[in-house]
């Protein structure tokens, strides 16, 4: 059950018209709702929250990176995937006004969940002491669980990441390395 | 909205679950659509308690972890994407109000193999029908793997026959579903490796369950016994020894309390089947998971010469969404406009990302300076050894 990001849906390697068609068809799904950033930029929402909590989320993710001294390279898509799932769980609760300790745990459930997706051996006690708030197992199970229904468990997010196959395709290069080197950008 | 106000249980049990609870089948009240549930424990300390057999959720090593088991989680999400006509589509997903367990509604149509052998006891062992049901169930566990995932529990009470109506009926019409309950079934389907535990699920495993299915559609009944599994699948395929399934498992021990035998003609077996499914059902029940044959494979076998895909029956989300891809310019391009603003509204958002990352308070910055420190003090060391 392995997922990757870059392609969500199967694992084909030729990827028809018509799987595209039905990427963009399942990306609403795993989108924050379009008033979200409408409400973001008009500031009725307030939009330190989220800063604050992608602020976290990048915290947890550069501790956890000194403490394994650089020996395992943190993956970039894993902090794509928790910030995807905290916009799109801000989107459908509307947090005013909520306490600092709030922020902070849903922004280690959010990497939680996302190390859990990507099979990341990430344990969250790691970087609790960091946090400067220790929260217990239970009420981060709990957060999980809420963001869980909230994003009706669509944890497989198809975003940007899984069209760069298709479009790379687009340009029809004969030349299989230049592919590569364009992917691994 | 709570699960009694949406649905209706009806009276028929579809059998026991691993828990020894009754399977019943309800009733949406709006759609009108029957689906059976699948609970998924949610607490590692009451999946700590179930019998470890059968089910694919806890047979996998669950690693302990704080709140919601990974494993629980893939999982869910990856029925949520499945979409394929030869898998039951997951119709409802709910929490109970403590948060135990979550309830799977899976979509169920029609019987379950069993049932429909033993009620069409001729048609079903047609050998048109069977051939068309095991093209269905291939393709089934193909998109499985396709998407790197095994089912890990096929077995005949998975195994959904819908549209069968009666004898007169076309064998092409008839409509297999594979779903995923948790459903006691004997003798178990699963794949020597697994009986021999070996903790390793591979996607070779749903292949010989699959093999399993196949002969027991051509005999009519299972084709390994009830009370010792591991002894009759021995006596029909042969003992392995270190030659035929090597590298698998550390064999010795375990092999020491079942009787040597060589592997049997699978055709005295299995009379009057043609010989291409003699060799299909060969390279499904192959004891070596290694060496067993991929569903993609199988799908190409000459067996299946002359059969096609199934076509998906369009359903009205399907339909609408065939039209969206077929129709004129005009909704086409509006469709693409408003998907198309999804991924720059995200790079959008990414970038806000790193701009709030940048900009973050000086608690995660001073962090970040001293990972780099650490990083190039340690570096410095290593070049100086």
């Amino acid at each position: 059950m392995e997922f990757d990001l870059e392609n969500p849906l199967t694992d084909l390697e030729d990827l028809t018209s018509d799987s595209v068609a039905s990427l963009f068809l399942t990306e609403s799904d795993h989108m924050p709702s379009h008033s979200y950033f409408s409400s973001l930029q008009a500031g009725d929402m307030d939009i330190l929250v989220r800063r604050e909590a992608i602020a976290s989320i990048a915290q947890f993710l550069t501790f956890r990176s000194s403490f394994m001294q650089f020996s395992c390279n943190f993956d970039p898509l894993l902090s794509y995937l928790a910030v995807n799932y905290l916009d799109r769980f801000l989107s459908c609760h509307l947090m005013l006004q909520p306490k600092q300790w709030v922020i902070k745990l849903l922004a280690i459930s959010c990497v939680s969940l996302a190390a859990k997706m990507k099979k990341t051996d990430i344990s969250i006690s790691d970087f609790q002491g960091d946090a400067g708030i220790i929260f217990d197992t239970r009420t981060i199970g709990r957060m999980e669980t809420l963001i869980l229904g909230a994003l009706k468990w669509r944890m497989r997010s198809v975003t940007p990441f899984s069209f760069i196959s298709h479009f790379i395709s687009l340009f029809k290069l004969q030349d299989p390395p230049l592919t590569q080197a364009l992917k691994a950008r | 909205m709570d699960f009694r106000d949406k649905f209706k249980q009806l009276d028929l049990g579809i059998g026991t679950s691993l828990s020894r609870r009754p399977i019943f089948k309800y009733l949406d009240k709006e759609t009108g659509k029957t689906i059976a549930l699948k609970r998924i424990i949610l607490r590692h300390e009451l999946l700590q308690a179930l019998p470890l057999t059968g089910s694919s959720n806890s047979r996998q090593e669950q690693p302990i972890d704080v709140g919601i088991p990974a494993n629980t989680i893939r999982q869910i999400s990856l029925y949520r994407i499945l979409d394929h006509p030869n898998i039951a589509s997951l119709e409802y997903l709910g929490n109970d109000p403590g948060d135990h367990f979550v309830r799977l509604g899976f979509e169920y149509v029609g019987v379950d193999l069993r049932k429909f052998q033993k009620d069409n006891a001729i048609r079903s062992r047609h050998p048109k029908l069977i051939k068309s049901l095991m093209y269905q169930l291939l393709s089934g566990i193909a998109y499985y793997h396709s998407v790197n995932a095994s089912h890990g529990n096929i077995n005949p009470t998975n195994v959904l026959i819908s549209n069968y109506g009666d004898d007169n009926n076309d064998d092409e019409q008839v409509n297999l579903l594979i779903t995923n309950l948790d459903l006691c079934v004997q003798p178990s389907y699963q794949a020597p490796e697994i009986l021999l535990e070996s903790n390793r699920l591979s996607t070779a495993v749903d292949m010989f369950s699959a093999g399993c299915i196949f002969g027991e559609m051509l005999i009519g009944k299972p084709v390994f016994d009830t009370e010792n599994e591991l002894g009759s699948i021995f006596k029909l395929l042969g003992t392995p020894t270190k030659q035929t399934m090597r590298g698998v498992i550390d064999l010795d021990e375990k092999l020491k309390k079942y009787q040597k035998h060589s592997p049997k003609d699978l055709s005295e077996t299995f009379i009057g089947v043609e010989p291409a499914g003699i060799d299909l059902l060969s390279k499904l029940l192959c004891l070596n998971p290694k060496e067993r044959i991929m569903a993609s494979e199988a799908l190409k076998h000459r067996y299946f010469y002359g059969i096609e895909a199934k076509k998906r029956v369009p359903t009205p989300a399907a339909a609408a969404a065939a039209e969206v891809g077929n129709s004129s310019v005009g909704p086409f391009a509006a469709e693409v406009g408003s998907s198309s603003a999804g991924p720059s509204a995200a790079m959008d958002s990414l970038a806000a990302g790193t701009s709030a990352v940048v900009g973050s308070p000086a608690a995660s910055a001073s962090v970040l300076v001293e990972s780099w420190i650490d990083m190039v003090s340690a570096a410095l060391d290593s070049s100086e050894n």
